[in-house]
């Protein structure tokens, strides 16, 4: 670096991504919160344990073939070309810009920050499998959305270079498909295998209430989350990129998206806080002042908001946040008691549902806008008067369909599968029944008196039931013995 | 006198000729493998380890019966407990392994003589 103003240049963008990781952190200290205030006490320190070890996991499969996934995938591969081999070296895991290089000097910042969205992903489904997934198998399903499925898609429709983005103008600038409806996705195909808690349905397949352990614990990790997706929001975009000559004009310096088209920090701050705001006022109201439902609609509204709001207008924002909260509140309700899915945190309704409808709804307003330049002339579907792909209704369509169902929902059920096969999935029932903290590090709250709940006098008498029957809590699905509780567990 | 076996680097006078800077860089395959394995290896030792500890648990309820299990509601005197670790009624008479808490955790409001001593007897 020998010209001062592109060192400068060079180093504060190095600086600013760098920044935008630590602020990310964030997000993972508030996912643990919420998790944890979510789960009952029995469980706490197993839910610690399961989202903390999610972190090297993804971090060194990140580091192994996660970061290479995104620059050599771009193309499918075999959908719109093969695999790149030579653009994406610097990737990886043996190249020599993969570790100190004076050469080099933004590759780990880069990583850092696609690493720390590949953590948000598998936290999200951390939250919705608690207080029955094993460790081992969760960890297994975190190293394949963080580092497989999310970082694929990524490759397809986060990059400037991307199949979907050059083929059907696929815009989604915060990642309301890219990262939360696969995460969403994930979560439902892994839940769906997994099966409800222990007394979470009745026999008659009524959906019953499992008191959180502590709600305002809840509350602000979901705030710790807010305030890490600042950092989130800032690491999607190019802080400083020469705009006009890259299309080909004069010189003009501006900050982009992560597909190099312009927009502001102003922009994303007013739309931001506009969506968490419609989010936060339509959560109150439609749950009836529930506080882990208002929190909660806050970050579906921002996810419902963020495909588009590098371009919405603030008040946009502010709809699609209080439709987004809305929507998630209602099909989380409505797939609970229709298709008996135990989702503890509601991540499948908040990140996946919200984001489905946070893509789709972009395509309509953002129609007409371009998505990208083009890497390849005639590639798009449609194109703006400049030749360019061009967002539309039916490229955000099939687009959300691909994140949620495609990447999401399917590996992931494949996976719980698998896992189920292997007995790695799910505690045995009766460890479920006691507590998952029960047996190895015991009470979390040592000092604090015991008070039982209304669930837990219903509980009792039904874990016990259960565990008898070896079977899962599915009510009119019949269920095949599980290994470990069968041999032990004699009908008395 | 020098020493330098491990890549060679000994002068940072000019820094634009420097790329890689990490030790043995011409070992990056072998670094990749060594933590390949030692991933891998994580996993089989993890999953070995849960496995157990979970067959170990589920024998023990099975011992005691679910319904005590569960009337600890995850206390730590769980693996403590004489009784827990045995199966075996403890010097002191506490109640037979099997035998439900009368009124459950809480339900009636006292602590039952025989009972094993619970979170709420110690504090």
């Amino acid at each position: 670096m020998a010209d001062p103003v592109e060192s400068m240049e060079i180093i504060f963008t190095e600086f600013y991504y760098w920044i935008t990781v630590v602020v990310m952190f964030l997000i993972h200290a508030g996912f643990m919160l919420y998790e944890v205030g979510a789960g009952r006490r029995k469980n706490v320190q197993h839910t610690l344990l399961k989202n903390l070890l999610l972190i090297p996991a993804v971090t060194i499969t990140f580091f192994f073939f996660g970061w290479w996934i995104y620059s050599s995938f771009v193309n499918g591969p075999g959908l719109t070309g093969g695999l790149v081999v030579d653009d994406a070296k610097f990737a990886e895991p043996w190249s020599e810009e993969m570790g100190t290089n004076m050469q080099d000097r933004i590759n780990g910042v880069f990583w850092a920050a696609f690493l720390l969205f590949s953590w948000t992903a598998a936290s999200i489904v951390s939250g919705s499998v608690i207080e029955r997934a094993r460790v081992a198998g969760f960890v297994i399903i975190a190293i394949l959305i963080g580092s497989v499925s999310w970082i694929i898609d990524a490759a397809w429709g986060w990059h400037p270079a991307g199949w979907m983005v050059q083929v059907m103008g696929y815009h989604d600038a915060y990642a309301s498909g890219v990262i939360h409806a696969i995460a969403g996705g994930t979560a439902l195909g892994v839940l769906v295998v997994l099966g409800p808690r222990i007394g979470k349905f009745a026999r008659d397949g009524t959906p019953r209430v499992i008191p959180p352990h502590n709600m305002w614990m809840t509350g602000i990790g979901l705030f710790l989350i807010f305030t890490g997706f600042w950092g989130f929001y800032a690491a999607c975009n190019i802080p400083i990129f020469d705009f006009g000559s890259d299309t080909g004009g004069e010189a003009f310096f501006t900050a982009t998206n992560i597909y190099g088209m312009p927009t502001t920090l102003s922009a994303i701050t007013f739309n931001f806080l506009m969506s968490l705001a419609g989010g936060l006022l339509a959560g109150y109201l439609i749950s009836r002042g529930n506080v882990f439902w208002t929190f909660s609609g806050g970050l579906a509204g921002i996810i419902a908001a963020s495909a588009g709001n590098d371009l919405y207008h603030p008040i946009m924002a502010l709809v699609l946040g209080a439709l987004g909260a809305g929507l998630a509140f209602k099909l989380h309700g409505w797939v609970e008691r229709r298709f008996k899915i135990d989702d503890v945190v509601g991540a499948v309704a908040v990140h996946g549902y919200a984001g489905v409808f946070g893509v789709i709804v972009a395509g309509f307003i953002l129609w007409g806008y371009p998505a990208a330049a083009p890497v390849e002339e005639g590639r798009a579907w449609f194109t703006t008067p400049d030749g360019w792909p061009m967002i539309n209704p039916l490229g955000q369509f099939l687009g959300a369909i691909i994140m949620f169902f495609v990447l999401g929902f399917i590996p992931a059920f494949v996976a719980a599968k698998i896992l189920d096969r292997l007995n790695w999935l799910r505690v045995p029932a009766a460890v479920e029944a006691v507590g998952l903290d029960a047996h190895d590090e015991g009470d979390v709250y040592p000092y604090f008196q015991d008070r039982e709940t209304e669930f837990e006098l219903i509980e009792r008498p039904e874990a016990a039931d259960f565990v008898r029957e070896n079977g899962r809590p599915r009510p009119g699905v019949a269920e095949r013995p599980r290994p470990g509780v069968t041999e032990r567990e004699e009908p008395r | 006198m020098t020493v330098a076996w491990s890549t060679g680097l000994d002068s940072f006078l000019n820094p634009q000729d420097i790329g890689t800077m990490f030790p043995f860089d011409g070992l990056t395959v072998l670094f990749v493998l060594i933590g390949v394995a030692l991933w891998l290896g994580w996993h089989a030792v993890q999953i070995r380890g849960e496995s157990g500890s979970y067959d170990d648990a589920v024998e023990m309820y099975e011992r005691i019966s679910l319904d005590r299990a569960m009337f600890h509601g995850g206390s730590a005197l769980i693996a403590t407990d004489e009784e827990w670790q045995t199966g075996r009624r403890p010097a002191g008479g506490h109640a037979a392994p099997g035998t439900p808490p009368p009124g459950g955790r809480t339900g009636g409001g006292v602590v039952p003589p025989d009972e094993p001593p619970s979170r709420r007897e110690r504090h």
